[in-house]
């Protein structure tokens, strides 16, 4: 974890993306990314997290240069593979390896 | 000698499927509903009232008989109606401060106003600058925009869209999101094509479909939370 990064955990059934969402456009007005980058990276979050988190999860945010990274640990592997077809237009970059989910918006 | 008014053989060729008469009587209607939209200044995006105008103005041509005189004064309460309609559906499912609605709004305008020639929207500091607010309050105000109700609109002609029928059908097969799809309106439906199956920027949607970005952005989160519905 570097200084600045941004670290939440939600415990499962707790509100997911109303906590985790001003934080992605907090930040990625941080990075300087353009509004419709701003918007669509936000959106990706809330389709992979949902209104309340749908178990344990760690959320991780971290701005380099001019990119933001959301990296989330413990998302059902079922829920992000529902909406794998529509993520990599949202972002530009899409990673996944077992319940653990990085979305990164900008260059 | 005054040019006689041709509005009315133009929206009677229109109502008989004439699109090249329905796009002439919608130039010359134009400056109508830009003046129309004025009215509303400030309730709502500028873009969003002349494009929510324009639904009135088409409505208004379904039901238009040229006995009735020009179309013109007859079309202009329809217009206006649905400008109203689109005033009050602006407005968050929760009540949002008066502040924040007015913070909303210049953010919008601001987005609109500063997005370039090529497509690339301002950074949250441009917007702050341009409209006065602290980069906060832009970032607030863009969360309560999400939480908005989008104005429910008409399909769009797919030769206004550039796009064919067969197009968006092979879009929507490599999307492989099934009878989840069947779920959604044609105007949804044809958001998520565009948007996810032939890849446009919200900005190109905007443009083809004549409204602001950031409705299309509502557009598209309104269809995303129907197909998440259906999980």
């Amino acid at each position: 974890m570097n200084q600045g990064d941004v670290r939440v955990q939600i415990p499962a059934g707790s509100p997911s993306a109303p906590v985790a969402v001003p934080l992605v456009l907090g930040l990625a007005a941080r990075a300087g990314l353009a509004v419709e980058r701003v918007d669509e990276v936000a959106l990706a979050t809330e389709m992979l997290l949902g209104e309340r988190a749908p178990a344990d999860l760690l959320i991780t945010l971290s701005v380099d240069g001019g990119s933001l990274t959301v990296a989330i640990d413990g998302l059902p592997i079922d829920r992000v593979e529902r909406r794998r077809a529509l993520l990599p237009e949202l972002v530009d970059g899409l990673e996944v390896d077992g319940e653990r989910v990085v979305i990164r918006a900008g260059s | 000698m005054p040019e006689a008014d041709p509005t009315p053989v133009l929206a009677t060729r229109a109502k008989t499927g004439d699109e090249r008469a329905r796009e002439q009587l919608v130039l010359r209607l134009q400056p109508l509903v830009a003046g129309l939209a004025g009215r509303f200044a400030g309730r709502a995006a500028r873009a969003d009232l002349e494009q929510a105008g324009m639904v009135g103005v088409l409505d208004a041509l379904a039901r238009y008989d040229p006995d009735q005189g020009p179309f013109e004064p007859y079309a202009t309460p329809f217009a206006v109606g649905e400008m109203l309609k689109l005033a009050r559906s602006v407005s968050a499912p929760v009540r949002v401060p008066r502040e924040l609605r007015e913070a909303a709004r210049a953010v919008e305008d601001a987005v609109e106003a500063l997005t370039g020639p090529d497509g690339r929207g301002p950074t949250i500091p441009q917007i702050a600058e341009r409209s006065g607010l602290d980069e906060e309050m832009v970032v607030e105000a863009m969360r309560s925009r999400m939480a908005m109700r989008p104005l429910p609109a008409q399909d769009v002609p797919l030769h206004q869209l550039g796009a064919s029928a067969d197009e968006l059908a092979a879009a929507e097969t490599r999307l492989e999101l099934g009878s989840r799809l069947e779920r959604l309106d044609g105007r949804s439906r044809q958001l998520i094509d565009l948007r996810f199956g032939l890849g446009l920027s919200q900005r190109e949607i905007a443009t083809r479909m004549g409204i602001s970005q950031m409705h299309v952005s509502r557009l598209l989160r309104a269809a995303l939370q129907e197909l998440e519905a259906e999980d």
